[in-house]
């Protein structure tokens, strides 16, 4: 579960299991690919990177799809959000971020505003679930401010440190910290990519912000109807 | 070459980039020009400043700072990526641009943060900036304040209520 972002994350809590760690290498590799087209390996492929790659699919597909993570936040409106039940069933978008970063956040929630104003009838048929993870800034009623910049169908989520922490965790990213302070503010490292879950519960792939407007639109389509290959057991 | 003008001739020189579209350094040597300056509508009290800075001379140059009246901090930053990870990198020692060439601070890459909005910022309007380079000294110039989200092409974005 842990294999999708970041090395260390994987090691620590993989160390021991080699067959897990080459498929964690091979999903590192794929992520910093840019504009990740859902693969290009050819025969090191699995199957789920290989439907990801025949769909036309640009994100970067998890070599095996992972289980949705189970945490338990809340929501801007301070009610519980537990996201695995939340968004049971759902095309569901996971994204941990800051409302005072300039750059990354801003651009991954504008390529998906984007979208669902090219398919505004996709809206209801997704979750995009936004984490707070700077929780002396990102207050729930600031929040619900700057995600409604966005699309106010955007869910957004605030915690405890702690529970920040375990959500990352759970979710498989690396957990952000704050990075540089500075006259004026600070910066928080975080992760990058957003998670994407189809509806049938399972992690399939993550975007990177070189996905644009179009791109996810078209993907957002594929990915509400995409039959993927069975696990194997 | 310029040395070999006569006085009334260089002068007019160095006055023509005045007359020219776009920001442009008015000092000798300073054959930096400004594009694209453009603010995404800040949807917090922190917003990017992006633009292209095009270098005409041979000799290259830095963006060390960029100041506007809207915001009380500022500070050039890169985007670093590791793994899934990203990090915002100041840099200290600015943004160089390329002899002849052109440094670009895009989205996922470099930009200017702007930090403590004293005001909140529209699309469409129009911000003074200064930006001071270490050969072409300060150039003012105006950015523009771009909408968030990109319009979609047929206006079909309204209808969505906000969430909790």
């Amino acid at each position: 579960m842990r294999r999708r972002c970041g090395g260390q994350i994987v090691s620590r809590r993989w160390r021991g299991f080699p067959v897990l760690l080459l498929i964690a290498a091979v999903a590192a590799g794929a992520c910093s690919r840019r504009e990740g087209s859902a693969g290009s390996a050819g025969a090191e492929q699995t199957p789920a990177q290989r439907t990801a790659a025949r769909l036309g699919l640009h994100g970067s597909a998890f070599p095996v799809p992972l289980p949705k993570p189970h945490f338990v936040l809340h929501d801007t409106q301070g009610e519980p959000f537990d996201f695995r039940k939340r968004t049971e069933g759902m095309l569901t978008l996971l994204f941990f971020g800051y409302t005072s970063c300039p750059d990354i956040c801003p651009l991954q929630l504008s390529n998906v505003a984007a979208a669902l104003r090219l398919r505004p009838r996709l809206r209801d048929r997704l979750r995009v679930v936004f984490v707070g993870v700077d929780p002396p800034r990102d207050t729930p009623r600031h929040l619900r401010t700057w995600l409604d910049h966005f699309d106010p169908s955007f869910i957004g989520l605030v915690g405890s440190p702690l529970e920040l922490d375990r959500a990352q965790r759970a979710a498989g990213v690396p957990s952000a910290f704050v990075e540089s302070r500075f006259e004026g503010g600070y910066t928080v490292s975080h992760a990058g990519c957003i998670l994407v879950y189809t509806p049938d519960g399972l992690g399939r792939l993550r975007y990177l912000p070189e996905v644009g407007p179009d791109a996810w639109a078209q993907d957002l389509e594929v990915l509400l109807k995409a039959r993927w290959p069975e696990l194997p057991r | 070459m310029i040395r070999g003008l006569p006085p009334a001739l260089l002068l007019l020189c160095l006055c023509a980039p005045l007359f020219g579209g776009g920001a442009r350094a008015a000092e000798p040597g300073g054959g930096i020009q400004l594009r694209d300056l453009r603010i995404p509508e800040p949807a917090g009290n922190v917003a990017a400043l992006y633009l292209r800075i095009l270098d005409r001379g041979a000799m290259g140059d830095r963006l060390l700072e960029v100041r506007t009246p809207v915001a009380a901090h500022t500070m050039l930053h890169r985007t670093r990526r590791q793994g899934d990870r990203v990090h915002m990198v100041p840099a200290p020692d600015g943004i160089p641009v390329p002899a002849g060439g052109e440094a670009r601070l895009a989205p996922g890459g470099a930009h200017a943060m702007l930090m403590g909005l004293r005001r909140p910022l529209h699309a469409g309007e129009r911000v003074p900036v200064r930006l001071r380079f270490e050969r072409a000294g300060v150039i003012a110039a105006q950015a523009t304040v771009v909408p968030l989200v990109p319009a979609a092409p047929h206006g079909t974005g309204g209808g969505a209520r906000s969430q909790p």
